[in-house]
């Protein structure tokens, strides 16, 4: 062997370039650590951005419904009167509002107007209301699930969400309806229609719960005063 | 000579590295981590409930006539539209009202009114509002009217505004965790042209 085979061998036995494989062993075990630490935290922030993504998505649809109603007692200067649902539950399902009348096709349990399922999968909440110009408007608050799902499942994931406002029931072309975003485990509780006769406002409320939230949050809160109560119209343009 | 290996760091210039960065990353948090707390406070002001029931007392004032000349000053303090709200600053209160004030009372019962002012539109006056508010409690209320822009006199179009706190009862996981939330909205006032007969 010569001198140059010689220095180029020795070379090759004392390489200390590369790494060893406990090296390896450690690497990996420090950085599936951070991993495992951060995965945690990454978890709650995107719980975090979901949850307020539901709330986004709530409030832009409170936002459309409420301004599509208000905007409307607004442009008709106000709500004269109002069917209660109260005023539904009589064998004649009739709603009388300054002397015209209005007939509902709905059933009624306990003073509050359901559909013939009668179901707590499913029901509806309805009423007329009568605005000062003489125009009469609709507005309805609906929770459609199937039926055969929940029977055999007992699930509530698939219940569906509206509300509907028709401007002047004698035009159908304003009838709008509201489709209540997709949300999981998201449900509409304890809607209302209800005329105050002791403060001569109407309310219309309809509330939202989620297992996630913190606060429960109102999908709808409109409070208006009736102008057969306060017959100035005292919110007209 | 032996060959001397300069590669790599120091500990000491590591540590000098890592302090400089951490410290940029800590003020980088400490500036922006209050812009979180800002933006939830800002869900509060001006939000679709709050702006429509506002015009409602907006309506209510613009609807109630003009008093009679008052004879005093304390007939004076008890209007609408007095010194106090030109010169920047008048809590209003039913008693305001006399030919709504049941209406008045029932409104702000029903939409939880906690407190009606009535200020000039520009806001030129935010200084002389903001400093009677802080003896009375009323630091969100501050901070709203802190947050109101300078708007221009608008040609004559609003002089005055009306500024409302709502307050409402937000229930949590339980009963025993609800809490109040303050709301606030504001929107400009016609001072009325009749007169009381």
């Amino acid at each position: 062997m010569g001198l140059w085979e010689y220095i180029n061998l020795k070379k090759l036995i004392h390489n200390h370039k590369g790494i060893t494989i406990i090296e390896i062993l450690i690497c990996f075990t420090i950085t599936a650590v951070i991993v495992v630490s951060l995965f945690k935290m990454i978890n709650h922030y995107k719980d975090r951005q979901d949850l307020a993504s539901y709330k986004s998505e709530i409030t832009a649809y409170k936002d459309t419904v409420t301004k599509t109603i208000q905007g409307n007692i607004i442009k008709h200067d106000g709500v004269l009167d109002v069917c209660d649902g109260t005023q539904f539950c009589s064998n004649d399902l009739r709603c009388n509002l300054n002397g015209s009348d209005y007939k509902i096709s709905y059933h009624c349990d306990n003073g509050v107007i359901t559909d013939q399922y009668n179901d707590s999968y499913v029901g509806t909440i309805s009423t007329y209301l009568k605005m000062t110009d003489g125009t009469v408007s609709y507005l309805e608050i609906k929770k459609q699930g199937d039926p055969d799902a929940h029977w055999e499942n007992n699930r509530t994931d698939d219940i569906k969400y509206s509300i509907t406002y028709q401007e002047n029931i004698l035009d159908d072309q304003t009838k709008e309806v509201f489709s209540f975003p997709d949300i999981q485990h998201l449900e509409f509780n304890e809607p209302s229609i209800r005329r105050d006769d002791q403060s001569g406002f109407l309310k219309i409320y309809v509330g939202s719960s989620h297992p996630d939230f913190n606060d429960q949050f109102s999908v709808l809160d409109i409070r208006v005063p009736l102008q057969s109560f306060y017959p100035n119209s005292y919110i007209g343009l | 000579m032996k060959k001397m290996n300069n590669k790599g760091f120091a500990l000491v210039e590591t540590l000098i590295v890592s302090t400089f960065v951490v410290g940029i990353f800590t003020l980088l948090y400490i500036n922006f981590y209050p812009m979180i707390g800002e933006y939830e406070k800002r869900e509060t002001y001006d939000d679709i409930d709050s702006v429509y029931n506002t015009y409602l007392v907006k309506r209510m004032i613009e609807k109630e006539p003009l008093p009679k000349s008052p004879t005093s000053e304390e007939e004076q303090n008890r209007q609408i539209w007095n010194n106090k709200t030109e010169s920047g600053r008048n809590k209003i209160e039913c008693s305001m009202f006399i030919e709504q004030f049941e209406y008045c009372t029932q409104l702000i019962e029903q939409l939880d009114i906690e407190s009606i002012y009535i200020t000039l539109y520009d806001m030129s006056h935010r200084k002389i509002f903001q400093s009677q508010l802080g003896s009375e409690g009323e630091v969100g209320l501050f901070e709203y009217v802190q947050y109101l822009p300078n708007t221009p006199k608008n040609n004559g179009n609003f002089l005055y505004r009306v500024i409302v706190q709502y307050k409402t009862s937000v229930v949590g996981e339980s009963e025993e965790k609800k809490r109040e939330v303050y709301h606030y909205g504001t929107m400009g006032v016609y001072k009325p042209q009749k007169t009381h007969s």
